[in-house]
């Protein structure tokens, strides 16, 4: 009886909880929507958006720059980092004495809680004077931002893409070893395109973490609001920016719809990736 | 013609444990030979010193020799790729690539470089009809090998074994994953492969063994009790344990 | 729940009558972050001086002090820019001004020492981007900016650069302290800061011949003024709290005048 009693309040205690988490997501959405409905539904509001000026005070929308700096930011920083996550994932994975697997892979899960401004603060330190040196100019630049979001994405991404490796069957292996194949032949022809679902899905959690990274990138891109002229050109991203004007539009003011049209595309920059990973989900 | 495989005191260890010792068996080119024996007595382990696949588990260490008809394959100078390619292996469960059944069956040429899209097809549908599996799946050829049935799938996995033209086939209880319908096939298509194969097959099913073997092994606790034809294996076996275990009344 | 909830407050209620505390003893400040040190260190001076009050003090911005203090949220702001109706929604406020913060202009060691004020607004709407046209080496030039909401952006935006924009490639650094480093490490680097005493490690600009000067710092003319905003009128705690603040000789040691 009273254990009947007691599983009923447990589930029960599961819906709720959940529920609270869908409605507080729900909640979030709304409210940027709603947030940002002044900027949307005025006239020309798309054109104003992907305009390239940023002047809120003076009623210029642009965030263009800023869609440009997160999506160069992000993509260049997978670019370095997905080599290297992948050489590390194969060794954690494949390549060292099966004893040290399991510290290597503890080693990845612990890099992987380093939290971003430590990250920033090395950038700052290390990256943006060699990017100085390199380029000339102050060396705050999208450039210096992938440099250190690559190297804050590593780990993660290596510890997502040594587990994909390790979800293959191992009985695909030995078939490949069985028909004569090397032990690269099997990685390249075997494992990689078996794990090909898991290492796109570890991808896309890359690309949201990038995407959505703010302390890191703020530190060292140098927060200009022009479209940036080129990879040693400092920018923004929408997180930064987010971040940089907060102080401008406190909750409640006027203007705050400028910063919930940016945190809403961010969400729709979200939701997108979710759908992605979910058809990739599908098709495994 | 088929060659020869041959052990001689093959002992094999993972890390301080024995699993197989000084096991000294020939298989005769062309014949079925069935290796029965209780769970964990080394028959699969035996198997995959065949094709050196015991290699690949960390900790293993061999010592002894094996022939192939009069290649010892431990030696260093052999090519472990070739080797495999001349001992081909059958795994216990069905286990084709998550590929199309065209591409699994091409997996082995294409690792050897065969890239000509005529020769692959032609391979390819050598191979099936070898296997049996031709008339189910001429004209699906592009679809994923996981549609297939339990049965099929492994017939595929056959297929995909004779593809790179191997002289010895390793089969490590085929049918143990399959129903009676499908089994009955695979036992079919061993009897058709026999005399152009050697093959040696690791079974449970004793019935099995006597269908298709020409010769039966037995082995317990990592040792070979006794070997011979499997008429005179299940009728008069030489050794009290081999009589026990074939009546049922053998615990290890 | 509910009526242990009404006793509590009964008897916090009642507390608070038999202590007869009229005037509330307790008085919140919020706002910019510029003059935290000073505000810290005076109200430890005030609450020491004046048992029972107490002063909790918060940052949030300049901005974000005068919207909660419109909505009654915070007793007093502290900011740099001017309330707008946009901000407090018409709700009159009362003010009192700190002091005078100097705004110094400052540029990489080596560049130039002195700049007019129409080079400097040149400069800053990057009208101007190489040195080389103000007498200086060749040398492109770097604006390290403040956000938007930094009133002293508000103040250069208004006294330099007449109500124009910093130019937007100007580099925006999040506090003064990193507009500091960007300038002192970016070779071309052009900025403001908010400081009362000289910074170290970068060229102090003369504006129109006039420099700054740590012993005479009412002869600089670019300055923000921190003030105190509460709504009017304001209670007598307000008053005396806003008064001690505004008053403290001390208010030098931390570059206010």
């Amino acid at each position: 009886m009273r254990e009947r009693w007691r599983e009923m309040m447990m589930t029960r205690l599961t819906w709720a909880l959940s529920g609270a988490f869908v409605i507080m997501g729900l909640g979030l959405m709304a409210s940027v929507l709603v947030g940002s409905w002044p900027i949307l539904m005025a006239p020309h509001s798309l054109g104003r958006l992907l305009s390239p000026l940023w002047d809120p005070l003076q009623g210029q929308w642009g965030i263009l720059p800023f869609i440009v700096g997160s999506s160069v930011v992000t993509l260049l920083a997978l670019c370095l980092a997905v080599p290297f996550a992948l050489a590390s994932a194969i060794s954690v994975s494949r390549m060292l004495p099966p004893v040290v697997r399991p510290h290597a892979t503890r080693v990845l899960a612990a890099l992987t809680a380093i939290p971003s401004v430590v990250f920033g603060w090395w950038g700052l330190q290390m990256v943006v004077p060699v990017v100085r040196n390199l380029g000339g100019g102050s060396g705050f630049s999208l450039l210096a931002a992938a440099i250190v979001l690559a190297v804050m994405l590593w780990p993660t991404l290596s510890f997502l893409f040594a587990e994909a490796l390790q979800s293959v069957s191992p009985s695909y292996v030995d078939a490949s070893l069985a028909l004569g194949a090397t032990p690269d032949q099997t990685l390249v022809r075997i494992l990689i395109p078996c794990a090909m679902p898991q290492l796109i899905n570890a991808f896309l959690v890359a690309v949201a973490r990038g995407l959505g990274e703010t302390m890191a990138v703020q530190m060292v891109i140098g927060g200009q609001v022009a479209m940036p002229q080129g990879l040693l050109s400092p920018g923004a991203t929408l997180t930064t920016q987010l971040l940089t004007d907060a102080a401008l539009y406190p909750p409640g003011t006027r203007g705050h719809a400028a910063l919930d049209v940016m945190a809403l595309a961010l969400v729709a920059a979200m939701a997108i990736l979710v759908r992605i990973s979910a058809r990739w989900r599908v098709g495994t | 013609m088929a060659p020869n495989i041959r052990t001689e005191s093959l002992t094999v260890s993972y890390r301080r444990t024995v699993v197989l010792r000084q096991i000294s068996l020939e298989a005769v080119g062309g014949e079925v030979l069935a290796l029965i024996g209780p769970s964990g007595c080394g028959k699969s382990t035996f198997l995959r010193a065949l094709n050196r696949l015991v290699e690949e588990t960390p900790g293993a260490h061999v010592t002894g020799r094996v022939f192939l008809g009069e290649m010892n394959i431990y030696s260093s100078a052999v090519d472990v790729t070739e080797l495999r390619r001349r001992v081909g292996m059958v795994f216990q469960a069905p286990n084709p690539f998550p590929f199309s059944i065209f591409d699994n069956v091409a997996y082995g040429p294409r690792l050897r470089g065969v890239s000509d899209a005529a020769e692959l097809r032609r391979i390819v549908e050598r191979s099936l009809q070898e296997a049996a599996l031709w008339d189910e799946v001429r004209g699906k050829l592009r679809r994923p090998a996981l549609t297939l049935s339990g049965g099929q799938q492994q017939r595929l996995c056959i297929a995909r074994a004779l593809a790179v033209r191997p002289e010895v086939l390793l089969l490590d209880e085929p049918t143990a994953a399959l129903d009676p319908v499908s089994t009955e096939k695979i036992e079919e298509l061993v009897s058709n492969l026999r005399g152009r194969y050697t093959i040696v097959m690791v079974t449970h099913n004793l019935r099995q063994a006597a269908r298709v073997s020409d010769r039966t092994a037995f082995f317990d606790d990592g040792s070979l009790v006794e070997v011979g034809l499997t008429r005179q294996i299940f009728t008069a076996p030489r050794d009290p344990r081999t009589e026990q275990y074939l009546t049922g009344r053998y615990f290890p | 729940m509910k009526p242990g909830i009404g006793l509590m407050w009964l008897v916090a209620r009642g507390a608070a009558l038999l202590l007869g505390s009229a005037i509330p003893a307790h008085v919140s400040i919020m706002g910019s972050t510029s003059v935290l040190p000073y505000l810290r260190a005076a109200s430890a001076a005030f609450t020491e001086a004046h048992f029972p009050y107490r002063l909790t003090l918060g940052g949030g911005g300049s901005i974000a002090g005068l919207v909660e203090v419109s909505r009654g949220r915070v007793d007093m702001a502290v900011s740099d820019i001017p309330p707008t109706a946009d901000w407090t929604h018409g709700v009159p406020l009362c003010h009192q001004p700190l002091g005078r913060q100097p705004i110094l202009f400052i540029a990489h060691p080596g560049l130039v020492t002195d700049l007019s004020r129409g080079q400097l607004k040149n400069l800053l709407r990057g009208r101007i981007d190489n040195w080389s046209a103000v007498g200086g080496p060749k040398m492109p030039v770097t604006v390290v900016s403040r956000p938007l909401a930094s009133g002293s952006l508000r103040v250069v935006e208004t006294q330099v650069l007449d109500g124009h924009r910093v130019t937007p490639k100007a580099i925006v650094m999040l506090s003064n302290g990193a507009v500091m480093a960007a300038v002192r490490e970016s070779p071309g680097g052009l900025g403001f800061v908010e400081s009362g005493r000289a910074p170290t490690g970068v060229t102090v600009l003369g504006i129109d011949h006039r420099r700054f000067d740590v012993s005479r710092p009412e002869g600089w003319p670019y300055y923000a003024v921190p003030t105190l905003y509460w709504r009017c009128p304001g209670n007598d705690s307000i008053r005396t709290v806003a008064h001690y603040l505004a008053s403290q000789p001390f208010r030098r040691e931390f570059g206010l005048y």
